[in-house]
């Protein structure tokens, strides 16, 4: 992960975007010249784009959110699952919920589930 | 966590497995039984109404409710803020479906709003106890039931309370965007119930009162919902509504760069791209749905018009709306001295969704004498 690198999308709609598995408006705020999670932004969508396919090819339909912490982070942490499946999402999600701003995206095995309370967004 | 929480409660005798047929749910609280089938919906109001009527055994799906109550709209006007953002909208009132819906359908729903917390809770909690599920409609920051990044201050959140638990002191229930039922805490409900501003819901609770029968032709209440639809849309009185309101909307965002800072029209812009993808529709505005709907109804009157305008409405006009999101998104994306260019692209594709609208809706009405 990244820390030191800024995302241009709001958090909920980055958050969104993973649920609904929309990589078209994901790859509308994302810029392709950027590096996430120490990927050129080119191969880090088409990671996604193909991780969405893969999912939607198992059954899934959308994908269903789980609140954590990253090790060493100070924002919040989302990581996703099939809604079929329950197979984990590899890319997390690593936010402030206060100011709606993605910090970074983190890998599924640096996160740390944490209960919120919350429910599951359809 | 509530997913895990929800599976071991599943295991226990109170329960009928959520999973994979989680859609019949039985609670089993320290009050009252309460059978509650729970339909995951793509809209909150209509979802709420048709599991509302599922549960009195009219079976009638989200999409034929929004279509009936005339949910799909749009109106700009920014004169009037909502979120600090011009106020915007893919779909009528809140709260209006329900109604215009309910009347066509000739269903009563008794609706109730009230003076203070105490008093909405006592009557939500005679209701759980008389074992009737009851729509509440609050604030869907406080209902505490999105993921933590979904939060927002929307006080035309419904959701079916249908159980209670007195033992954590919790209610069971069912909201029809969340894939399966969850349970709220009381200070959740109270809070999220009666809220500041001048939309607070008053603790706004309805159930169904009254029916004539559980299987009505519905090709009356259909032709009624798609006229009103219709006529709604294609108004010229109303310069801010309708197709109207989408090119009101094409020429004021040209007025943006003088009007705005880059900064304040990259969060307007936001607001919007939120507003027609994300907040209870599914995406494309609304449009989707009514797709949906249109196919539905077309299937159930045997009208091949309605069907092969619900296929056009998806075809076109609902990729016309999310390329239009998408193009949004550029923009914001986009670090540019001058962004004019991209005003008036934006500009030019609502402009052409609405003469898509205005020759969609001029069809429909025919195909709806």
């Amino acid at each position: 992960m990244n820390k030191n690198m800024t995302v241009n999308i709001p958090l909920d709609m980055a958050g969104y975007y993973f649920l609904r598995m929309d990589i078209v408006l994901l790859e509308s705020y994302l810029d392709a010249d950027q590096r996430y999670l120490d990927m050129p932004g080119e191969f880090f969508l088409s990671y996604i784009r193909q991780q969405f396919e893969l999912f939607k090819t198992q059954g899934d339909t959308k994908l269903i959110s789980r609140t954590g912490k990253h090790a060493g982070c100070d924002g919040i942490a989302f990581a996703f699952m099939g809604n079929h499946t329950l197979n984990k999402f590899p890319i997390t999600i690593i936010g402030n919920v206060d100011n709606k701003t993605v910090d970074a995206f983190g890998k599924i095995d640096e996160f740390i589930e944490q209960d919120n309370g919350r429910g599951n967004m359809y | 966590m509530q997913w895990q929480y929800i599976n071991a409660l599943c295991t226990t005798k109170y329960m009928l497995p959520l999973r994979p047929n989680y859609s019949k749910f039985t609670c089993i609280s320290t009050m009252k039984l309460n059978t509650f089938e729970h339909h995951p919906s793509k809209n909150c109001e209509t979802g709420v109404m048709s599991n509302l009527l599922r549960n009195k055994g009219f079976s009638i799906s989200g999409d034929l409710l929004f279509g009936i109550g005339a949910g799909i709209y749009f109106i700009y006007f920014p004169w009037l803020k909502v979120a600090n953002a011009p106020m915007c909208a893919f779909r009528y009132s809140p709260g209006a479906i329900l109604k215009l819906a309910s009347k066509f359908l000739n269903v009563k729903f008794q609706i109730k709003t009230f003076p203070n917390v105490g008093t909405a809770m006592d009557a939500l909690d005679q209701k759980v106890v008389e074992g009737i599920p009851v729509g509440i409609t609050g604030d869907l920051y406080y209902f505490e039931v999105f993921p933590a990044f979904m939060e927002m201050h929307f006080n035309g959140h419904n959701l079916v309370v249908f159980g209670k638990d007195e033992t954590d002191d919790t209610f069971w229930v069912s909201d029809p965007v969340i894939e399966d039922p969850v349970k709220l805490k009381r200070t959740a409900i109270e809070r999220a119930r009666f809220t500041e501003g001048l939309d607070n819901p008053k603790g706004r609770m309805y159930w169904v009162e009254h029916y004539e029968t559980t299987n009505p032709d519905l090709s009356l209440p259909i032709k009624k919902g798609v006229e009103t639809t219709c006529k709604r849309m294609l108004s010229k009185y109303f310069p801010f509504g309708g197709v109207n309101g989408i090119r009101f909307f094409a020429k004021q965002l040209l007025k943006y760069p003088k009007k705005y800072t880059k900064a304040q029209a990259v969060q307007y812009i936001t607001h919007f791209i939120r507003l027609q993808e994300i907040i209870g529709s599914d995406g494309s505005a609304y449009r989707i749905q009514y797709a949906l709907f249109l196919k539905e109804a077309g299937a159930l009157l045997a009208k091949e018009d309605f069907v092969a305008l619900g296929q056009e409405l998806k075809d076109g006009i609902v990729v016309d709306w999310r390329n239009i999101a998408v193009e949004m998104a550029r923009f914001c994306r986009a670090n540019e001295d001058d962004s004019s260019a991209r005003y008036q692209l934006i500009s030019q594709m609502l402009l052409n969704v609405a003469d898509k609208e205005e020759l969609f809706f001029r069809k429909l009405q025919i195909a709806n004498r």
